[in-house]
């Protein structure tokens, strides 16, 4: 059987007297597309920092494609493609030089002919020259997967990457998304608010709130979980208002509460 | 479906550095301020090269002369070639370097850190197999680099100017003297870059952090060498104090006894300054500063010591400082 993509044992995160993630115990297959729902604060983008390696946890481990994240962190992160909420790239230079450099802090090899590789799988060689200074927010969040993918990574983390697009870039994204997955068997694991987008995308979820991992599982067996919801939107709302309030999920399988 | 698996080996340590450091210097010659700052430093140094040179080279012409009608009139007694010092010509190059120097270093500190900041980009470096230290040291790596090959370019512009200009070749000790002194210029240029780099990373707003630097900088350079100055007995006169007084060199030296606290006190501002070790040591070098001129480099640097730590010491500590500020795990927003 093979390894985990993602393996988190009690992962915990303190800020102070804060702590924002809470004792995380979740694994994630190879090949999934794993969407991890949450309200501002819930704890999300700390878990990508904690599991990108940006951030030292507390206490508990995780692995990254069989890596530990603080023992072996240079793996984990020659394992990891990861493109932040708003990508923030270099406007003076163009989108060949952005990538050159990322690409070379990687060692990827043969540079110029990776570059044109993603740029052509992201359907836009023509971007390779221009600068990356007059590009709108879906340009750059697809240059910022672009920067991601050169190192052939296993693992792509995906910080909101449809936040603050318009309909026709959230497609292109989540078009790009299942390319990735289907074509290249690119394990996915992405912060999102887009339910919509999660329910179309994604092959299985979870839900944090206030630092705890409520719910981990399956998009269909969530589903089925919930025959009397109509939709992911309804499901999430559901679950928040019990965990926040005096309702108890326990009973339903996958809940964690 | 088939499961992705990198197999790219992880780079070496090294490598990042590497890359980052190349980065910075081509950044540099992106960076207009820069840019401005390099040209200034480099048509002062050169005028004052050349000029300098031009000086050495009439001398030469007229001993040359001299020893022409000398020799046609018979004379054997010729006098011997006039101790020209040729690298003396590099004296107003350090008084332009102490200035715009230190404020070329200081760009190049400041916007260092400053456009990570101002592009955000420094999760995205920070996710890829670099880590803290080595970004930092790529950064220092690069721009220390930078520094040295534009030095050494004035360096070996001074050799080629003395030498075709001037029709002097260097001895073997001035050779060593100049290169030192050109060392000496990249210690005193590698403290304002790394001030400002300090600064940049100690405090989050790019503004204060060029005010503290300013500050720092006229403090450093200006304010301490100027108190020095004005405490100093002998410039209470125009014309000198003791001279005032009748007094030669050794009842000078015996009055000065008299007031050691207060010559102690006086130097110790003094050497609270980089620019005035810079100075001391470079005038000392370049046989500049009287005294200097019978010694070997070797006897020189031990002679000066004082100010060659008094230059090692700011490095040291400001890059100590920074990679403490640096490596503290919660600042990777910078």
């Amino acid at each position: 059987m093979a390894l985990p993509a993602i393996e988190t044992e009690s992962l915990t995160r303190k800020y102070g007297e804060l702590t924002a993630v809470d004792r995380l115990t979740l694994t994630i297959d190879p090949g999934e597309i794993f969407a991890f729902l949450g309200h501002n604060g819930a704890g999300k983008t700390t878990t990508i920092s904690l599991l990108t390696t940006l951030l030292l946890p507390t206490t508990g481990t995780a692995r990254v494609m069989g890596f530990d994240i603080v023992k072996e962190n240079r793996e984990v992160r020659q394992q990891i493609g990861y493109v932040p909420e708003n990508v923030r790239l270099y406007n003076h230079l163009s989108v060949a030089e952005n990538l050159r450099f990322f690409g070379a802090l990687s060692g990827v090899d043969e540079i110029s002919q990776r570059i044109d590789n993603v740029l052509n799988l992201l359907g836009h060689p023509e971007w390779r020259d221009l600068r990356v200074g007059a590009f709108s927010k879906g340009m750059r969040q697809r240059v910022g997967i672009a920067q991601a993918l050169l190192n052939y990574p296993a693992v792509l983390f995906l910080d909101e990457p449809a936040s603050g697009l318009d309909p026709e870039g959230q497609r292109a994204i989540g078009d790009l998304i299942i390319h990735l997955n289907h074509e290249l068997g690119i394990t996915i694991f992405m912060n999102t608010h887009q339910l919509s987008e999660a329910a179309k995308l994604c092959t299985s979820i979870g839900i944090m709130n206030h630092g705890r991992l409520v719910m981990a599982d399956s998009l269909q067996h969530v589903i089925q979980h919930f025959p009397d919801t109509p939709s992911l939107e309804e499901i999430y709302l559901n679950i928040e208002r019990h965990e926040n309030g005096s309702g108890k999920l326990s009973h339903v399988e996958g809940v964690l509460v | 479906m088939t499961i992705y698996t990198n197999t790219i080996p992880a780079p070496k340590r090294g490598h990042a550095v590497w890359v980052i450091a190349k980065k910075e210097i081509s950044d540099a010659f992106r960076n207009r301020l820069f840019l401005v700052a390099m040209v200034m430093l480099l048509a002062l140094s050169l005028i004052a090269i050349g000029l300098g040179s031009v000086t050495v080279g009439q001398k030469m012409v007229e001993y040359n002369q001299s020893v022409k009608i000398l020799t046609d009139l018979g004379r054997t007694d010729i006098p011997p070639a006039p101790d020209l010092n040729p690298i003396a010509v590099s004296k107003n190059f350090i008084n332009y370097l102490a200035m715009v120097g230190a404020l070329l270093a200081m760009i190049l500190g400041f916007t260092s850190i400053q456009k990570e900041r101002q592009a955000g980009t420094l999760r995205l470096i920070l996710s890829r197999p670099v880590f803290r230290d080595q970004l930092l040291s790529g950064k220092v790596l690069g721009n220390a680099l930078l520094m040295g090959v534009l030095l050494a370019a004035v360096g070996l512009t001074t050799v080629l100017a003395i030498g075709i200009v001037g029709k002097v070749a260097l001895t073997g000790d001035q050779a060593a003297r100049l290169a030192l002194t050109i060392l000496m210029s990249w210690l005193y240029m590698l403290t304002f870059f790394l001030l400002a780099l300090f600064f940049s990373l100690r405090v989050p707003k790019g503004n204060q952090a060029l005010l503290l630097t300013v500050i720092v900088w006229l403090v450093a350079a200006f304010i301490f060498p100027q108190i020095g100055d004005t405490m100093d007995l002998d410039n209470q006169l125009p014309g000198g104090f003791f001279a005032a007084l009748g007094m030669d060199k050794n009842g000078e030296q015996q009055a000065l006894q008299q007031f050691k606290w207060y010559e102690t006190v006086r130097d110790g501002v003094e050497e609270l300054s980089p620019t005035k070790h810079y100075e001391r040591i470079s005038f000392a070098l370049l046989g500049i500063k009287q005294g200097f001129e019978q010694n070997t480099w070797l006897e020189v640097l031990r002679l000066k010591a004082v100010n060659l730590v008094g230059l090692i010491v700011p490095v040291v500590l400001l890059l100590s400082g920074s990679y403490a500020v640096f490596l503290r795990e919660e600042t990777y927003q910078v």
